[in-house]
């Protein structure tokens, strides 16, 4: 029991004891190939369950046997074996390793797996994958274009984040959830976009309900990327199939990064930074004919008045310099018992808009005790308080966005506030410098993430081992959301209620526990090892959320409870969901690797909630070179063959089983109508089956190592809502109509083209394609998403892709829906490069580039600015093809297909690529000769997002854009958007 | 530290047990259920779904009188946010089934399945009187028929599905005749109920239809039904029948010395559940005259205050083509401010073209300058033959009933909208609204 203390942290590695004979201490240190100490190394005595891992200089000390080999471990390093013999002094180099062959990677509810033996393409990114470059402002943002089979796309611009993500294509309809489930520490975490009310302040949106347009950011911007020591993605259903019921969008597994043990490390990083447009929009000019034609009399007197005095109202309102600045300070250490992680951070990041920002403070605490020998614990806790100010872009009905109305708003205006502070009325609608500077979107979160994982070990024998594990945790948060049009707005004044004032609350519970069991078995002699999981899972989630919204409020008030008219609601939301599980896994000497498993689920949000749907899942992986000696006189290194297959599901969205009397007033009193759509209690969720097979290989020693795989993942039972004919009172019904299959391809390369002492340049090409198609549908076909044919839907229809853009004009103008086809919301591949050179030692260059082909945009931003008169080309006249009709005019009348079948430059959705220099960075560490004993390292650095970027779109500011938020289908609608952002960053931190 | 051990396993076989019990099914915490009336609904169930009736009488409302009024060129909506006001509904590009616009035809589905939803409850509830039952049906078919009335206007000749009691197999859209027809008998059916509802409603109208509001009085069944003779009296109009359209007048609220503006009120509060008039001229929705007609009508007409002038002009441009607004709508300037749903002024010239299509030219002209002399305007005195007369009651009309929803709907039924002015060169007027695509698309379906 005794040598059981000595335990690291990487126990898990630990396949089984034994008892040596005679044995003696070995001590060295893990260095990298820059001679710095590498923490965490796992130290393991080879064919048996005793090991270290090195501390924070990457010193160890072991006991061992005299014949003993130590496997020398670590993610990111090539593995290394030692032999011990007679010394006592074993010091290693490891090398850094491309491929990540020897990293663990999550096999199920409770296991793991080396890379080297997965039959999944399962994707991992490290920290240094994730912030190695450049400081993302949320960790979506971190995973961009790093990732083949994903599609993740920025919804907008405005500091804070909001990304829509998919992977493997479309994965539901829209009656699911459509972003992947994220798992943080074992805690099931929120992602949704809170509602604020700002879409009904502009007019966005009728009614009161909630809406993807008040374009907020998604509540994943809460955590900080910096804490993240690695985040596995599980694409598809053949991985995912453990996860069950929830896992048919993905899911990401993110795991913090925890204490290592040895000396107290603190670890100091600061970025200081700026934020500017990356290109504009408008600039067209003005003559006293087209402002009289465009803005009328009003218009006419205005650039008389103007005297030749213009302003670029476009540079004035997005043309201003962000300011970045986080700060972050860490303290790892820990002894043999108990080891700690504490990080506190702050980022501070203003947008290129005045008065828009957004700032998170992160205290983290990841703490890992052993109890006993048998017995350990590790709790983490993390508390982030966000503070975000979206700005006003996106849709608008009332002039208030200015990103709606400065494609209006022409240079001749004199809108600038007088010596009292008065803003002049705009003859457009409103004055967009008086939204800028007098009115309120901000939204804060207060939340906590918190866990434990206790592991008990309650056999472990020569032979076999038996541990329990039992992990719970929970994520609070509590949202206040407020807007605020002042009462003397010119938008405002037209209203029988001038000012308008929303508070919102939410506040958000999800709640998981479970409980596994593994059992691993390797009879001796036998090249056979058993691995045994089974066990069960409870998760849950209570939200409840209320605001109260005024109209007319007195002047300089922006309390909502002061105005004249209300409205407020109060919405809950609870479900429960139940699972349990089973898994075998099968390893052949690293020869073969089997797995099976079985996940069974049921959940409060389907129709019967106590129908229990089972999950199987199976996979094989073989590594063909390790059967015989074939592979040692040949340039391959590895070469394995996978095959995996896998079932998932996606649950009903909450509501979907009611058919509700909705409240109604009039006169003072109340009275009941029934809602527009009806309820389904026979509701089963969607289920995903997933084919998923590939081939990995390595060339020279793993020098060059490329992972192939092909996925077909079907979706069955999609929910869709039954369309009725609308004059029956009733627009729709959920119901299971649809099937669709996604097929796909990812490949990820990887070179270490120069590997010298004192330069190394590695590549990694990144290519995937997803296609999608709608193979079943027994709903009438229907247009979603988008603001009408005229600018472009998405339609649903049998035989097609869910994700095809489609418009006005009709092609048969008898036939109600033949529709023009403008092409895929998916592009047609995606290609990204990254790139990372380290020189002199200590110089490290790093660069991702992301490239995404031809995929369809509806755009109705340019729409807007010819409308305004403003588009920087809107004189030209060389797109008529009659030489004297202005651009602007005449894409105001066209839409269609031109003769070789691209979109017009009009009133229709467009098709586009673009090339973005995502991120790039130059670091220096700063050697130890210079620095000298006082500390660990020093390290200075510069990188920036968006450098560059090239890109055929011109129908609005950037191709990547999401009016509606994160969406299954309908997001990437650009309108009333806001420049691209370049940044622009400085780094430095150091180590004590 | 064995035992401790051996405790924390038995607690995890303990916590095992969870999986054992059965889930419970959560209920909707928002919202009460459709299904929660259907069976032996209460009095104050009913009651509700009465003032529901009321309420949802105001779905559709905006959009409707809107587009009716842009499509009849009555008025424009000089939308700032949305250019298909200018566009689409005027004809320069073209007319699109999937947009906003659908409003017109589609928000008025919900009212009819109030109705009918309130029909079917009083058949299997034991909880409330006979008479009490008719006065929920009496209601419930009125602002069904109402609700149909408005529906078959924005779709004119395509008609509209008369049973829609299962959403899920409605029928196919009768033809325009027929339709009317349907709203005849269920206007019909309404009255004979009100006639059988006793002395009061079970419970309290409305202030547009109760004594609250100006001009209205309606809060009992032998009231109420003269509300729905009114709407009667304009459906039989508009079949061209006008010894019925006589008759139903005579059992209306019409009143020839009594003020024009006699009749029901749709009212508005700006705070939910309620909510705001949802004519008024906003930030961004500016409804405006059309500035040839109304510089024709004499500056001493008290009608001149249904709009406001505007100097300096208010200006619209989409679409490459664009107009100088002079007159502002000014109808209702408060968020409170009632909407007229059927008014006597509309009784009056309803009854002078009846007069004037069945001969009695006297009687007609008498008629029409009620109106004109009511509103301190000049009478005509020289207007004879039918057409003229006809013609005559169509410019009061025009100003009487100016955006209530009735020029483009009137020059329809008359067969002159090719006499509709056109404002704006390559401006067309459509003749009906096109079928929204969801209902094509249900008829098309082909079930798996």
């Amino acid at each position: 029991m005794k040598k059981r203390l000595l335990f690291a942290l990487l126990s898990f590695l630990i396949a089984s004891s034994s008892l040596l004979a005679q044995s003696k201490t070995v001590s060295g240190t893990v260095n990298d190939s820059g001679g710095q100490g590498i923490p965490g190394v796992s130290v393991r005595v080879k064919n048996s369950n005793k090991g270290i891992s090195t501390n924070g200089d990457g010193k160890f000390s072991l006991e061992v046997g005299s014949n003993a080999v130590l496997v020398f471990s670590a993610v990111g390093y090539t593995s290394k074996e030692v032999t011990v013999g007679n010394s006592s002094t074993i010091n290693v180099e490891l090398s850094e390793d491309a491929a990540n062959l020897d990293e663990i990677v999550v096999s199920g509810l409770a296991t793991n797996v080396k890379r080297s033996n997965l039959a999944n393409a399962v994707s991992r990114l490290s920290s240094k994958d994730l912030t190695g470059t450049t400081t993302p402002v949320t960790t979506d943002g971190a995973i961009q274009g790093k990732l083949a089979g994903a599609n993740i796309v920025a919804n907008g611009s405005m500091p804070g984040g909001g990304f829509n993500m998919q992977f493997r294509g479309v994965s539901t309809l829209g009656s699911s959830a459509s972003q992947p489930l994220f798992i943080v520490d074992g805690v099931y975490i929120d992602n949704s976009q809170n509602s604020n009310g700002r879409s009904q302040a502009n007019k966005a949106v009728g009614g009161s309900a909630a809406s993807a347009q008040d374009n907020n950011a998604n509540r994943l911007a809460d955590l900080n990327p910096d804490d993240i020591e690695s985040i596995e993605v599980l694409k598809g259903a053949s991985a995912a199939a453990i996860y069950g019921t929830r896992a048919n969008a993905g899911v990401v597994i993110i795991t913090t990064k925890r204490g290592k043990g040895g000396k107290t490390k603190v670890s100091f990083g600061q970025d200081l930074g700026v934020a500017n447009a990356y290109a504009y929009y408008g600039g067209a000019a003005w003559t006293a004919d087209k402002a009289k034609a465009i803005n009328g009399d009003a218009g006419l007197a205005a650039f008389n008045a103007a005297a030749g005095k213009y302003t670029n109202w476009e540079k004035e309102i997005f043309g201003s310099t962000g300011q970045i600045k986080n700060s972050r300070l860490s303290l790892t250490g820990g002894n043999d018992k108990t080891s700690f992680y504490v990080n506190g951070s702050y980022s501070d990041e203003t947008g290129i808009v005045k008065n828009t920002g957004f700032t998170r403070a992160s205290f983290r605490t990841n703490l890992d005790h052993k109890l006993t020998s048998w017995l350990d614990l590790a709790v983490n806790a993390n508390f982030v308080n966000s503070d975000n100010d979206r700005g006003w872009t996106g849709n608008d009905n009332s002039s208030i966005n200015y990103g709606y109305n400065i494609p209006y708003t022409p240079s001749y205006l004199q809108l600038f506030p007088d010596a009292n502070g008065n803003y002049p009325n705009s003859p457009v609608g409103e004055n967009p410098l008086a939204i800028r500077d007098r009115a309120l979107n901000n939204q804060k979160v207060n939340r906590f993430i918190g866990g434990v994982n206790l592991t008990a070990r309650a056999l472990n024998t020569e032979n076999s081992s038996l541990t329990f594990k039992l992990s719970g945790g929970t994520d609070y948060q509590n949202g206040l959301a407020k807007i605020w049009l002042p009462s003397d707005l010119q938008s405002q004044k037209a209203e029988a209620n001038p000012g308008y004032a929303q508070d919102t609350r939410a506040e958000v519970t999800n709640y998981n526990i479970q409980l596994a069991a593994v059992h691993t078995y390797a009879p001796t002699g036998s090249a056979f090892n058993f691995t045994t999981s089974a066990g069960i899972v409870q998760l849950g989630t209570n939200a409840a959320s209320n605001f109260i919204r005024g109209r007319g409020l007195p002047a300089g008030v922006s309390n909502a409870s002061r105005a004249r008219a209300f409205e407020q609601d109060v919405d809950y939301r609870r479900n429960t969901d139940q699972g349990v599980f089973a898994q075998e896994e099968v390893n052949f000497g690293d020869k073969i690797i089997a797995s099976a498993g079985v996940r069974f689920d049921r959940s409060t949000l389907n129709g019967d909630p106590n129908k229990w749907y089972a999950f199987p899942r199976a996979s094989v992986a073989s590594n063909f070179h390790k059967f015989g000696s074939w592979a040692s006189d040949s340039p391959i290194s590895q070469l394995k063959g996978r095959i995996a297959y896998g079932q998932t599901a996606g649950l009903p969205t909450w509501g979907i089983l009611y058919s509700q009397l909705g409240v109604t007033g009039i006169g003072g009193q109340g009275g009941l109508t029934p809602s527009t759509v009806l309820g389904n209690t026979l509701i089963q969720p969607e289920r995903a089956t997933e084919l998923e097979y590939g081939v990995d290989f390595g060339l020279f020693k793993n020098r060059v190592t490329a992972e192939v795989t092909f996925y077909n993942k079907k979706v069955f039972d999609l929910i869709q809502p039954l369309v009725t004919a609308p004059t029956t009172g009733v627009t729709s019904t959920n119901v299971n109509a649809a099937d669709l299959t996604n097929k796909g391809v990812e490949i990820t390369l990887g070179a270490d083209v120069v590997k010298s002492s004192n330069l190394t340049w590695f590549v990694q090409p990144i290519y995937w394609f997803n296609r999608s198609e709608i193979t079943r549908l027994t709903v009438p076909e229907r247009l979603t998403g988008g603001f009408g044919a005229t600018f472009g839907q998405w339609r649903i229809k049998e035989g097609l892709s869910p994700t095809q853009i489609v418009g006005q004009p009709r092609t048969d103008p008898a036939n109600p829906t033949s529709w023009t086809v403008y092409g895929d919301q998916q592009p047609k591949f995606e290609f990204s490069l990254n790139q990372r050179i380290t020189f002199f030692k200590n110089f490290e260059f790093s660069a991702l580039a992301h490239y995404r082909h031809k995929f369809a945009v509806v755009s109705l931003a340019r729409v807007l600015w010819d409308e305004g008169g403003n588009t920087s080309d809107w004189n030209e006249t060389n797109q008529a093809g009659d030489g004297k009709t202005e651009n602007g005019n005449y894409r105001q009348n066209v839409n269609g297909l031109d003769e070789n079948g691209k979109p017009k430059p009009g009133y229709n959705p467009v098709v586009t690529s673009f090339l973005k220099l995502r991120e790039a960075s130059l670091y220096y560490r700063i050697p130890k000769s210079i620095i000298g004993k006082k500390l660990d390292g020093l390290k200075v650095g510069v990188s920036g997002n968006n450098l560059f970027r090239w890109t055929d779109y011109t129908a609005g500011y950037d191709p990547e854009n999401s009016n509606f938020g994160s969406a299954a289908l309908g997001s990437g609608v650009d309108i009333g958007s806001a420049p691209l952002v370049r940044r622009l960053m400085f780094h430095i931190s150091v180590d004590l | 530290m064995k035992n401790l051990k051996y405790k924390i396993f038995a607690a995890v076989l303990g916590l095992s047990t969870m999986q054992s019990c059965e889930l419970e099914v959560v209920n909707d915490p928002n919202f009460p259920s459709v299904g929660g009336v259907s069976e032996n609904a209460s009095k104050a169930q009913l009651d509700a779904l009465a003032l529901g009736s009321y309420s949802l009488a105001r779905n559709g409302l905006a959009t409707y009188t809107q587009v009716v009024g842009v499509v009849g060129k009555e008025v424009f909506n000089f939308n700032s946010t949305e250019s298909r006001w200018w566009t689409e509904l005027n004809g320069l590009r073209p007319i699109d089934n999937s947009a906003f616009y659908n409003g017109a035809t589609t928000g008025f589905g919900l009212p009819v399945r109030q109705a009918n939803i309130i029909l079917a409850a009083c058949d299997k509830t034991t909880q409330v009187t006979d008479a009490q039952k008719n006065a929920y049906k009496g209601v419930a078919n009125t602002f069904k028929g109402l609700a149909y009335l408005y529906m078959v206007n924005a779709q004119g000749k395509n008609g509209i599905r008369l049973n829609v009691e299962d959403p899920f197999n409605p029928s196919k859209p009768a033809s325009y005749t027929e339709s009317l027809a349907g709203i005849a008998k269920i206007l019909d059916d309404a009255a004979g109920q009100l006639d059988a509802a006793g002395s009061s409603f079970p419970f309290t109208s409305p202030s547009g239809f109760g004594t609250g509001v100006a001009g209205s009085n309606f809060g009992t069944p032998t009231s109420f039904k003269k509300f729905n003779r009114a709407i009667a009296a304009r459906v039989a109009l508009y079949q061209g029948d006008y010894t019925k359209v006589k008759t139903l007048l005579g059992q209306s609220f019409m009143d020839l010395a009594g003020d024009l503006n006699l009749g029901p009120k749709h009212t508005f509060s700006p705070s939910s559940p309620d909510f705001a008039n949802p004519l008024l001229n906003t930030s961004s929705v500016r409804v405006v005259g059309i500035t040839s007609e109304w510089d024709a009508l004499d500056k001493a007409d008290k009608r001149w205050s249904k709009v406001a002038v505007q100097n300096p002009t208010i200006a619209y441009s989409a679409g490459g083509s664009s107009y100088e607004g002079k007159y502002l709508s000014n109808i209702w300037k408060a968020a409170t401010d009632p909407v007229a749903i059927i008014r006597n002024e509309e009784l009056i010239l309803m009854l002078a073209e009846v007069e004037a299509q069945t001969g009695s030219a006297t009687e007609a002209l008498k008629l029409i300058n009620l109106i004109r002399t009511t509103n301190g305007n000049k009478a005509l005195d020289n207007v004879t033959g039918k057409d003229n007369l006809v013609n005559a009651i169509l410019d009061e009309r025009y100003f009487s009933l100016w955006y209530e929803g009735h020029r483009w709907v009137d020059m329809r039924r008359l067969n002159k909208l090719a006499q509709i002015k056109i404002p704006v060169v390559g401006m067309k007027v459509l003749e009906n609204m096109e079928r929204p695509v969801q209902e094509v698309n249900w008829d098309n379906r082909i079930v798996k």
